[in-house]
């Protein structure tokens, strides 16, 4: 099962700088070609926009994986071990839920809709931007099952992210 | 909210209306589109309202009417381009050679019915259209008589295709940026200049840093009200009827009060801002935008629609 | 219905988050709840998938992992201590002047990253042991450190204000930002006062000036993190690129300073920190998105119409309405982060500003002031309680030394409120 999670992990880790660099690199294109060139490019907005949706999906993915998601640990910090333990199964299970429902459900049948809508710049079908929805879904859904079946002990340096 | 008549509220069907941020004629109009659906069925259909982008965006307002989570929206019609490619003949540049052509067309259903039509596929269709008056372009440093005033200049364009290369034959360079940075945008002097109805001068407040607005008057883009699929089969045939027909009067009601606001618009333009308008003659535009007839009129899912629209320019 | 849908999303909500459920779990299964009330089960599924990519399919909010990239990188610069001796350099000579450094320290280092967080470790991590030393009371220390750490959330760059721009139909960033700036100011200058006071009355110690040599030396290391100000006001301000482009610039130039002037980055050190970034942007994210299908459930059942009606019921003063929000804000800000409040609240509230004629940007400065108060007031407040650790001091001890700093915090909150243009003439004037 670790080994399942560890290759999860480095792959959206790949998958999600890979992205994250080359959104950089088209940002700083387009202020060139505006800038210097002086002759604006027309599809960067766009592109930039479609990687920050894949982006954004698969890292809270990530997110569900490496449990830093953010909550209110007012009353769960004064919990014993035990009923801490029931706690993160509930969250867990939850997870699982809006994994399947949400994400891979409606995603997909945004995903279906949508795919006869056409982007104005890169003509692209709206359906592929839609599709990173059921497949973080995917990913969510995997971790938190992982997430379950492992307990927490195993991935130590949880709790919360740097936010803001 | 809640519907506007909670008496009849136990029996009646309630549709619902969503739309995003509007000139206030526009929102008269569709209260009256659903004032005169009430008033048609005694009552037994109703329609509730979501104001000012509550719900979304244009997009996701077409994306809602699609799956039936509204009944009814009202967008642009550029924003329906990625829906029906139809749609987009509206956006080319010098397509109407005059409001009267533009009106036209519109009321011909020969043209129209087709293009309302054409997303029936995606589980919607267009009902009729609101006149959202002329687009011009506005500047910072001064008016625009010729294409040759464009030369240079950094000119914001929506996200289309046809809008970026309109304003590259008239020499200008295009910069698409999202609607909301536009102000501070010509105010920095990253653009020189944008294009819109008289409507962003005022109420959008950009002719606080734009005085110039030139009357190139180079697209008309109709406003399209658009329906679910299921309505017609949620409602009996006379209210279906009464949608149809409360549909048309409200585009009546529209086109005469759209022309007051555009007056009082300019005249609070002038009073607030000072802002020059400028007539101009718009042949050397037409001139330089052929290139872009030239397309549409040569591609295969276009010409038909191209020779029916500018067979009523002739007509004139 | 408005009133039945606002219970069951509000109930829901609160239970989940209470019993200790992941904020955007909460958020997505009241939404979901509320949803189910009006429409079919088929809708509210495909409306929430669709609200969550629509809610990031916005060019704006690329700022958001960018700063946060760039935040990142300034960090692992190991740049904290050369803007310490930087803000020395400055504020040392005035009574009290390891603390107001600490202020300072703060500010600068907001204007590179967006953490309160890093700023009270890396800043108050340095200063309070010195400050100790040279015989400030350490409470006085911890709390100056905890009271001015916050400035980094308004201080631009500012996930803050590119959350309230998005949720706010596209109030202005560059805006905003101009504003943040002038909010962290006075923030700044606030805690500066209290702190000058407390040292007169206590005779604390200034601190001896450097010679011409040493002084600039500082100069030349910390001249090029400060930089990143010049380059984000200048961008804006001189229309050569827009508050969001500037989010990519600040990553180039960070990278560029991190591993050429300081050479504190290789290049193996890449890949952490992107992870790192990812990790941030999909806790961001995850809240963005859900809270869309909040934003969507509340307009769809009318809620946000029925809390404007209803304080406008109560009373339709600007002064007063203006009050009612802020203290609402402020109740909210005790038990909420600051992200999830802004992405929950600001939909509710700015009808109300709009109709009472507020500005959104400037309803925008002062609501997240606002909200920043909260970081560090408890229940709920990682800002106190991290500030507290890194002091050496428990956070229930820190109560009482803090009180002086909060007053003066709301007076300035108080002031921005009700002259709005102590914080809106930079935007005015620039857009
Ligand atoms: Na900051
Ligand atoms: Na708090």
């Amino acid at each position: 099962m670790e080994k399942i999670r560890m290759t999860l992990d480095k792959l959206l880790e790949l998958v999600c700088s890979a992205i994250f660099v080359v959104m950089i690199a088209t940002v700083l294109y387009q202020i060139f070609t505006r800038t210097v060139l002086n002759n604006p490019n027309t599809l960067t907005e766009e592109f930039v926009r479609f990687g920050l949706v894949w982006l954004s999906m698969l890292a809270l993915a990530y997110v569900v994986g490496k449990r830093s998601h953010m909550s209110v640990t007012l009353l769960s910090d004064n919990l014993n071990e035990a009923n801490q333990r029931k706690l993160e199964i509930v969250v867990q299970v939850l997870f699982l839920i809006f994994a399947a429902v949400i994400m891979v459900y409606g995603g997909w049948k945004a995903m279906s809709v949508t795919m006869g809508q056409i982007s104005p710049s890169l003509s692209l079908p709206m359906g592929y931007v839609y599709l990173a929805v059921p497949v973080a879904g995917g990913f969510m859904f995997i971790y938190s099952l992982l997430n379950l079946l492992q307990g927490k002990e195993l991935n130590e340096n949880a709790e919360e992210s740097g936010g803001m | 909210g809640c519907g506007n008549s909670e008496a009849s509220a136990e029996e009646a069907i309630v549709l619902r209306y969503a739309y995003a941020s509007n000139s206030q004629p526009v929102i008269d109009s569709m209260k009256e589109f659903g004032r005169l659906i009430e008033e048609k069925t005694d009552g037994e259909v109703v329609v509730e309202y979501f104001p000012d982008g509550q719900l979304g965006g244009e997009t996701e307002l077409i994306e809602l009417t699609q799956t039936g989570g509204i009944d009814f929206t009202k967008v642009s019609g550029s924003a329906l381009e990625s829906f029906s490619k139809d749609y987009s003949i509206f956006g080319v540049p010098y397509i109407f050679d005059s409001e009267e052509h533009f009106y036209a067309v519109m009321e011909d259903p020969e043209i129209m019915e087709g293009i309302y039509n054409s997303t029936a596929d995606l589980g919607f269709v267009g009902l009729t259209y609101y006149d959202s008056g002329q687009r011009s372009f506005y500047m910072t440093d001064g008016p625009i008589n010729t294409p040759e005033d464009l030369k240079g200049k950094k000119i914001r364009v929506m996200q289309s295709e046809t809008a970026i290369k309109m304003v590259e034959l008239l020499g200008g360079s295009p910069v698409p940026m999202g609607s909301g940075e536009v102000y501070t945008s010509l105010q920095s002097n990253l653009i020189d200049s944008a294009e819109n109805n008289e409507f962003v001068l005022y109420t959008a407040g950009h002719g606080g840093v734009a005085k110039y607005y030139s009357y190139d008057a180079h697209t008309r883009v109709p406003d399209v009200v658009i329906m679910n699929d299921s309505v017609k089969e949620r409602l009996n045939e006379d209210q279906y009827k009464a949608v149809l027909e409360a549909a048309k009067e409200s585009t009546e009601y529209e086109k005469s009060v759209f022309k007051e606001a555009v007056e009082k618009e300019k005249e609070i333009a002038v009073a607030e801002y000072g802002i020059v308008f400028n007539e101009v003659d718009i042949a050397p535009f037409q001139a330089a935008v052929q290139p872009l007839h030239e397309i549409f009129k040569n591609n295969e899912t276009y010409s038909e629609l191209y020779q029916m629209i500018r067979a009523h320019a002739e007509e004139e | 219905m408005a009133l039945q849908a606002g219970l069951i999303l509000f109930v829901v909500f609160v239970i989940l988050l209470i019993v200790g459920m992941p904020i955007a779990i909460s958020i997505a299964v009241s939404s979901i709840a509320t949803l189910l009330m009006v429409v079919p089960f088929d809708i509210a599924v495909f409306t929430s998938a669709q609200k969550m990519v629509s809610s990031l399919n916005s060019f704006s909010l690329v700022a958001i992992p960018f700063f946060v990239l760039s935040g990142i990188i300034m960090n692992n610069g190991g740049i904290a201590e050369k803007l310490v001796n930087f803000a020395m350099l400055f504020v040392g000579r005035i009574p009290g002047g390891l603390a107001h450094t600490n202020v300072l320290g703060n500010a600068l280092f907001g204007s590179m990253s967006s953490s309160a967080i890093a700023a009270s470790t890396a800043i108050g991590g340095v200063l309070i042991p010195q400050q100790i030393k040279a015989g400030y009371d350490r409470k006085f220390a911890t709390a100056v450190n905890i009271a001015s750490a916050p400035t980094g959330m308004v201080i631009p760059p500012s996930t803050a204000f590119i959350m309230f721009s998005l949720v706010a139909g596209g109030a202005s960033i560059s805006s905003l930002f101009l504003g943040g700036y002038l909010v962290g100011a006075l923030w700044s200058l606030a805690i500066m006062l209290v702190a000058y006071i407390h040292a007169k009355k206590n005779n604390y110690k200034t601190i001896n000036g450097v010679n011409r040599k040493e002084a600039f030396k500082v100069l030349k290391e910390a001249i090029p993190s400060v930089m990143l100000i010049a380059i984000i006001i200048g961008g804006i301000l001189t229309g050569i690129f827009t508050a969001i482009e500037a989010s990519a610039i600040a990553v180039a130039y960070s990278l560029l300073i991190a591993m050429f002037f300081y050479k504190t980055v290789t290049v193996k050190d890449l890949f952490p920190m992107l992870k790192e970034a990812v990790l941030t942007t999909g806790a961001i994210t995850f809240l963005l998105a859900t809270s869309s299908m909040m934003s969507f459930a509340m307009a769809f059942t009318g809620i946000p119409q029925a809390i404007s009606a209803a304080i406008l019921g109560l009373t339709t003063n600007k002064f007063l309405v203006l009050l009612l929000v802020n203290v609402a804000l402020l109740i909210v800000g005790m038990f909420m982060d600051v992200g999830p409040a802004i992405l929950i609240f600001t939909p509710i509230f700015l009808p109300v500003m709009t109709s009472i004629g507020v500005d959104a940007v400037h309803f925008g400065l002062f609501s997240i002031m606002n909200l920043c108060v909260g970081s560090i007031t408890p229940p709920v407040g990682t800002g106190l309680y991290v500030g507290a650790s890194v002091g050496g001091v428990k956070a229930e001890q820190m109560l009482k030394p803090l009180v002086p700093f909060y007053l003066a915090i709301l007076a300035v909150l108080f002031l921005i409120t009700y002259f709005p243009g102590l914080v809106m003439w930079l935007p005015n004037m620039a857009g």
